[in-house]
C-alpha cells in the first residue's frame, strides 16, 4: 500500500482513534505515541486484514492493544492484581442530573474517567465502553476474572463519587453564574 | 448493562479529538524508513541467495574436482596382488557385469577369448616385476586360443611359471619347460616330445619312486639330442630334473606344484574379480573415456572479450592563471560509462598478452572560485553572455584582478584509449577462474566538453592527446559454455599528470565492469 492511500485511511480514522488513546492513556504524548505506533503496525500488517470484520474494528483493536502495551509497561496490571479484594462493595445510589444533549456531558464523563487510576480506567474502558466481558479482559491484560470484576465495581464507585462532586460544583457554579 | 454504564458507553465510545499534525509526519517517516529497510532487506536477501548459490556451486566444483582426483589416484595405487580385501573402487557404468560370473568360475576351460584378454592385461599390469615371465604367459595363452589341443598345456605352463616366482630353485626349470613347449608348437617334430614331458610330469605324481620319472625324462631328452637346435635346451632340462631327484624335498615336488597351482589360480581369480574396474581402467580406450581431466575442453589460444562498466573518477582541475590557493575548490568526483573491447592470446597461465580499445565518458560537476586578471587568456561569459572585465564584480577591490566566486561548471569528459597488457590466471577451477590484468593505456584522445558553466567559459584548451595511464584489474569469471565466459571485473586506473595550460592532478579511477569473453 502506498503512503497516499494510507494517508486517506489515517485521516478518516485518526481523530476517533486518538480519542480512544486519550481515554486509555490520559496524557497526550503517550496517546500520540500509541496512535503513531498503532498506525505503523497497521500499515505493516495490512496484508493480514482478512476483510471479514470491519476495518475500523480491526484498526481499533490494534490501537487498543497498543494502549494496553503502554499500560503494561507502567506495570498497571500488576498493581490491579495486587490490590486487595473487596468482597461486598456497597452499590451507592446515583442520580445524575445532566441531560443527554448537554454539550459538556462528554467532557465531564471523560474527565471522570481520567481522574481514575490507570488500572481502574483500563477496566472501565474495556468493560463499560468497549464492551469486553470480564473473561476477555482477563485474557487481554492477564488478570483474573474476579479481579476484573471487583476492580470494575470500585471504579464505578469512584466515578459516581466524582460525578456527584462535580455535579455539586457545577450547581454551585451555575448558582454563582446566575447571581 | 446499567444506566450508568450506558451513559459512559453512549457518550465516550465514538468521541473524536483532533490529532496533532506531527503524528502523521512521524508515521510517514516511519513508512519511508520501512520501505527503505524492505528494499535493503530484499537486496541483501537476493545477494545472500546469490552468494549461497555461488558458494554451493564453487564447493560443488571443488569437491567434484577433488573426488575425481582421489578416484584416479585410488585406482592407480590399488592394490597389491596378494590382497584379498574388497576393492572400494566405484564401478564404472560401462563395466559389463556378466563377465563377473564367467571369471568367478574356477574351471579355466570356460574362460572365453575376450575375458582371457582382460585377464592377460590384468596380469601384465599387476605383476610389474615379472614382466618377461608374464609376457611369456600371455603368448602361451594367446597361442592356446588358436590351438585347441595346446590349451591345457599352455595353461599348465602358466601355472608353473607363476609358481616359479615363489620358489627360486624351480624357476629356471619351469621356464625351460615352457620354452620347450613353445618350440614344440613351432616345429612339428617336437610336438610329441613336449607331450611326452607332460605325461612324465603327470606320471611322476603317481609314482613314489621318482627315479623312473627321471629315467623317462632322460629318454626323451636323448631323443631330442638328435636334433641339433633343441639339444642344448633339452640337456638343461634333463640336468635340472635330475638334480631335483637328488634332493629329498623334490619327491613331493609334483604334488606341491599341483597344490600351489590350485591356490594360485584361486588367488588370481579372486583378484581379477575384485579388480575388474582396474583392469578396464588400465586398458587404453577405457582410460581415455573415463579420465575426466582428458575430457576438459581444450583451451583455445585466442579470445575476444567485451565489457561495460561503471566508472568512478576523481581528479582536480585548475589553471594557475586564474585560480589560486584556497580560493579554489578544485577537486571533483565524477562517474560515467566505460566500454571496452579486448583481444588476447593464451600462451599459459602467466602469459596472456592482450590489446584493447577503450571508450570512456563521464560527467563531472564542480564549483570553484577564480582570481582573474585582465591579462587572462580566457574568454569570459556570465550566464552565456560576454562581459567586459570591469563589469565583473571586483569584490576585493584588487587592481586589475577580479575574483569570481562559486563558479559552477558541468563537464563531459570523453576519452579513447588503446590498452596493452597481460593477464595472469591466478586460479582456475572447473568453471570459475580468477585473473589479474595488468595493463598500460595510451589515451589517444581526451576532451572535456563543458556542458554548462555559470560565470566563466573555460572550455578551451582542455582537449588532450596521448596521455598515459596504468591499470590493474581483478576479474572473476564463470564458464558459461565451452566458448563463453561471463566475468565481473574491478579495475583501478592511475593517470599521472604534470603540466598543461590547465593543470589536472593525478587522476584515480575505479571501473566495475560486467563482461563476456569468447574463446575461439
Amino acid at each position: 500500500m502506498d503512503s497516499t492511500a494510507f494517508k486517506v485511511i489515517y485521516q478518516h480514522y485518526a481523530d476517533k482513534l486518538y480519542y480512544v488513546c486519550l481515554r486509555y492513556l490520559k496524557n497526550r504524548p503517550d496517546a500520540c505515541d500509541a496512535l503513531q505506533e498503532g498506525f505503523i503496525q497497521a500499515y505493516k500488517k495490512m496484508s493480514s486484514f482478512s476483510g471479514k470484520g470491519s476495518f475500523e474494528g480491526w484498526l481499533k483493536r490494534i490501537i487498543v492493544n497498543k494502549c494496553l502495551e503502554f499500560l503494561r509497561s507502567r506495570k498497571v496490571y500488576e498493581e490491579l492484581e495486587n490490590s486487595h479484594m473487596i468482597e461486598d462493595y456497597y452499590e451507592e445510589p446515583f442520580e445524575f442530573d445532566y441531560s443527554k444533549e448537554d454539550e459538556n456531558l462528554q467532557k465531564v464523563l471523560l474527565n471522570a474517567i481520567n481522574q481514575l487510576s490507570d488500572g481502574y480506567r483500563t477496566i472501565v474502558n474495556l468493560v463499560i465502553i468497549e464492551g469486553y466481558s470480564h473473561k476477555e479482559v482477563s485474557e487481554l491484560i492477564g488478570i483474573s476474572v474476579s479481579t476484573s470484576r471487583s476492580q470494575l465495581v470500585r471504579a464505578r464507585s469512584q466515578l459516581k463519587k466524582y460525578l456527584t462532586a462535580d455535579q455539586s460544583v457545577q450547581i454551585i457554579n451555575n448558582y454563582y453564574d446566575r447571581i | 448493562m446499567t444506566e450508568f454504564d450506558k451513559l459512559f458507553k453512549d457518550n465516550l465510545k465514538n468521541g473524536k479529538v483532533e490529532t496533532p499534525s506531527f503524528v502523521w509526519d512521524n508515521i510517514e517517516n516511519e513508512m519511508e524508513e520501512d520501505k527503505r529497510k524492505k528494499g535493503l532487506f530484499f537486496f541483501f536477501r537476493t545477494l545472500g541467495i546469490l552468494v549461497v548459490l555461488l558458494s554451493s556451486g564453487l564447493i560443488y566444483w571443488v569437491i567434484d574436482d577433488l573426488s575425481e582426483q582421489t578416484y584416479f589416484e585410488t585406482i592407480v595405487s590399488e592394490p597389491s596382488p596378494s590382497s584379498k580385501q574388497p576393492n572400494q573402487i566405484l564401478k564404472p557404468s560401462a563395466f559389463d557385469d556378466s563377465s563377473t560370473a564367467i571369471y568367478s568360475k574356477k574351471d579355466q576351460e570356460e574362460i572365453n577369448k575376450k575375458n582371457t584378454n582382460k585377464k592377460e592385461a590384468y596380469i601384465y599390469e599387476s605383476l610389474a616385476t615379472n614382466n618377461n615371465r608374464a609376457e611369456d604367459i600371455a603368448k602361451v595363452l594367446l597361442l592356446s586360443e588358436e590351438k585347441e589341443d595346446n590349451g591345457n598345456r599352455a595353461e599348465d605352463i602358466a601355472k608353473v611359471l607363476l609358481l616359479s616366482e615363489e620358489k627360486e630353485g624351480n624357476g629356471n626349470r619351469a621356464e625351460d619347460i615352457a620354452k620347450v613347449l613353445l618350440l614344440s608348437e613351432e616345429k612339428e617334430g617336437n610336438g610329441n616330445r613336449a607331450e611326452d614331458i607332460a605325461k612324465v610330469l603327470l606320471l611322476s605324481e603317481e609314482k613314489e619312486d621318482n627315479g623312473n620319472r627321471a629315467e623317462d625324462i632322460a629318454k626323451v631328452l636323448l631323443l631330442s639330442e638328435e636334433k641339433e637346435d633343441n639339444g642344448n635346451r633339452a640337456e638343461g632340462i634333463a640336468e635340472g630334473l635330475l638334480l631335483s631327484e637328488e634332493k629329498e624335498g623334490n619327491g613331493n615336488l609334483a604334488e606341491d606344484i599341483t597344490k600351489g597351482l590350485l591356490l594360485e589360480d584361486e588367488r588370481i581369480d579372486s583378484m581379477f574379480i575384485e579388480n575388474k574396474d582396474l583392469i578396464i581402467l588400465l586398458t587404453k580406450e577405457v582410460t581415455i573415456e573415463n579420465d575426466p581431466r582428458k575430457n576438459k575442453p581444450k583451451k583455445m589460444p585466442f579470445f575476444i572479450e567485451t565489457k561495460v562498466g561503471y566508472s568512478s573518477y576523481k581528479m582536480s582541475l585548475w589553471n594557475s592563471s586564474f585560480v589560486f590557493g584556497d580560493l579554489s575548490n578544485r577537486k571533483f568526483k565524477s562517474s560515467g560509462l566505460n566500454a571496452n573491447v579486448s583481444f588476447g592470446y593464451q600462451i599459459n597461465a602467466l602469459l596472456n598478452p592482450m590489446i584493447g580499445f577503450n571508450y570512456n565518458r563521464k560527467q563531472a560537476e564542480f564549483n570553484y572560485s577564480a582570481l582573474y586578471d585582465d591579462e587572462g587568456y580566457f574568454t569570459y561569459n556570465i550566464q552565456g553572455k560576454e562581459m567586459p572585465l570591469d563589469e565583473i564584480n571586483d569584490v576585493d577591490l584588487l587592481c586589475n584582478q577580479f575574483i569570481l566566486y562559486d563558479i559552477k561548471a558541468v563537464f563531459n569528459i570523453t576519452s579513447f584509449s588503446v590498452t596493452v597488457g597481460n593477464r595472469f590466471n591466478l586460479l582456475q577451477l572447473k568453471k570459475i577462474g580468477i585473473d589479474l590484468d595488468l595493463s598500460y593505456s595510451l589515451e589517444v584522445s581526451s576532451s572535456i566538453d563543458v556542458e554548462s558553466i555559470d560565470k566563466i567559459d573555460v572550455s578551451k584548451n582542455l582537449t588532450e592527446y596521448f596521455n598515459s595511464k596504468i591499470a590493474a584489474g581483478l576479474n572473476i569469471n564463470y564458464q558459461l559454455s565451452k566458448q563463453f565466459k561471463l566475468f565481473v571485473q574491478a579495475e583501478y586506473i592511475f593517470k599521472p599528470y604534470n603540466s598543461n595550460n590547465f593543470h589536472r592532478s593525478d587522476a584515480h579511477e575505479l571501473i566495475n565492469s560486467l563482461g563476456l569473453r569468447f574463446n575461439f
